[in-house]
């Protein structure tokens, strides 16, 4: 597979959020319940379909920030997709996604993006509210509610972003 | 160079070979134009000379050609491999990729900041906790009638407890962040579970300071005795784990309490969920005066509190105080427990 049909994105977000989680969802691994950090950044690969034809996706799942730790903004070089991940449970990691986005765009500028706001299956405690998900949307920020315990909206959500950044419609 | 041979022989076998160093080198045209070490120990392979490097190595998408060269990409796990820090130069059209592992201290630095990070989100979590507890029990009370209380405020006869743990602050000055969050959890562990079990309302966490009231979920039981019970109860719960935290070689550190009784302003706060409970008047700021002035390991109350608890009233002192805010002196009641008792 050649560059063209393959690209990089970064998974960036606050730490436990369950950014590998949501990417083992998405690569059709199992999702362990048990929480382990990254430690720096692991990279792997993933396939999405684009118009019929399969795309590898290089995903750098990116060790997430904390108090004690920043994104070393080495590691966003050459992407060409960003998925911010936020907790619905924890409303403070949805401002610190925001924040860590403001901050990666000034380094990689105005690549394709979406916000992914896991924990789609604990909605019943959720502490970010339909208002604040609906405010990002018109400011432009493609946002999804989603689970790495499976369901579509992942796979609709990483497909758009896919469509994106090889320029399809 | 400007280094003696003998030092960069040192620095080849003590900083390089035993950080499993492996690399590629990819020519002009990105292909693979040579390989070394153990790259499959990075989960690099099988690798084949003159194939676009892109193939082979598909963690340098995007990255080649390099702009600004060196780069060096710190903690790399590609796959299920090693961790390493990747060093990428460029040099004439050809980019050079170098791979060292993570060395032990690097690694057990970078588990202790997980740690840290961990006990972050444990404590996020627990207060959390506390928050849901709350609005469940409050919700849930409303709900069945036991108690009303009027969005707009009201006035109440409760109790109020303030628990703090002492000397916290240059605690968390002198240690690492990770023994920090440790240890604030299990005294916040130690200190929650007295107050719910005596049906304290729980105000949030504020650093390393809990603050209950009492007189609003049950109303058969007088506040300030459950006040006074939770307290005890804390207490006893602390000197156990300072039991706990001594022979496990770790730091020990106490609390000091805060009690007072009498009219405040009750109300919920928040025009949507979450709504949050509110209580205003003296009564919480001298229950905090008090908590100031407590020593190591010792409930101070004040007189409104220990008129109501006849049952307990042998075990405490009286003395006079001078708390923050309070022009005159004022007669408060000292219950100390041992350490170790």
């Amino acid at each position: 597979m050649r560059e063209a049909q393959r690209k990089k994105i970064c998974i960036l977000g606050a730490a436990a959020v369950g950014k590998t989680s949501l990417m083992a969802g998405y690569s059709g691994q199992a999702v362990s319940g048990d929480y382990a950090s990254t430690l720096g950044v692991r990279i792997t690969r993933a396939v999405v379909p684009v118009r019929g034809r399969l795309r590898e996706l290089i995903v750098w799942d990116i060790k997430g920030e904390s108090a004690f730790y920043r994104i070393p903004p080495e590691y966003l070089l050459g992407a060409h997709g960003c998925v911010y991940v936020a907790d619905g449970t924890r409303r403070g990691t949805l401002e610190r996604a925001l924040d860590i986005r403001a901050r990666m765009r000034e380094i990689i500028g105005d690549i394709p993006e979406l916000m992914l706001v896991n924990k789609l299956d604990l909605r019943d405690i959720w502490e970010v509210d339909e208002d604040q998900l609906s405010s990002l949307n018109s400011m432009g920020l493609a946002v999804h509610a989603v689970s790495a315990h499976g369901g579509l909206a992942l796979h609709t959500a990483m497909e758009g972003l896919a469509r994106a950044m090889w320029g399809v419609t | 160079m400007w280094l003696p041979e003998e030092l960069l022989v040192h620095l080849m076998e003590n900083c390089v070979e035993d950080r499993n160093p492996a690399y590629l080198v990819a020519d002009r045209d990105d292909r693979l134009e040579g390989y070394g070490g153990d790259c499959a120990l990075y989960g690099l392979g099988p690798l084949k000379e003159r194939a676009p490097i892109l193939d082979q190595a598909p963690f340098l998408t995007g990255l080649l050609p390099l702009k600004q060269s060196p780069l060096v990409l710190p903690c790399v796990q590609i796959d299920e491999g090693m961790h390493a820090d990747v060093h990428i130069v460029r040099q004439a059209g050809r980019h050079f990729v170098l791979l060292l592992s993570l060395t032990d201290e690097e690694l057990r630095q970078r588990h202790l900041y997980e740690e840290a990070n961990e006990s972050t989100i444990l404590y996020e979590k627990h207060a959390r906790i506390m928050d849901q507890y709350l609005g469940k029990e409050l919700v849930q009370a409303l709900g069945e009638g036991r108690i009303q209380l009027l969005e707009s405020g009201e006035r109440r006869q409760v109790s109020i407890l303030f628990a703090d743990i002492r000397g916290f602050t240059s605690f968390s000055e002198t240690n690492p962040p990770e023994v920090v969050f440790a240890t604030l959890n299990r005294y916040l562990d130690a200190m929650i579970p007295p107050l719910l079990e005596e049906s304290a309302v729980m105000d949030k966490i504020m650093g390393d300071a809990v603050m209950g009231v009492f007189g609003i979920l049950t109303l058969s039981v007088s506040p300030p005795h459950q006040a006074v019970v939770a307290g005890m109860k804390i207490l006893s719960a602390v000197n156990d784990l300072n039991r706990q935290l001594e022979q496990e070689g770790r730091p020990v550190l106490s609390v000091g309490i805060g009690i007072s009784s009498g009219p405040v302003a009750v109300g919920i706060l928040g025009s949507t969920a979450p709504k949050s409970f509110s209580v205003v008047g003296h009564h919480v700021n001298l229950a905090a005066r008090l908590q100031e002035k407590a020593e190591s390991l010792e409930i101070l109350v004040d007189e409104n509190t220990f008129r109501e608890v006849v049952a307990f009233q042998q075990g405490f002192r009286e003395r006079t105080a001078t708390l923050k805010g309070l022009a005159d002196e004022v007669r408060v009641y000292a219950y100390r427990m041992a350490a170790g008792a």
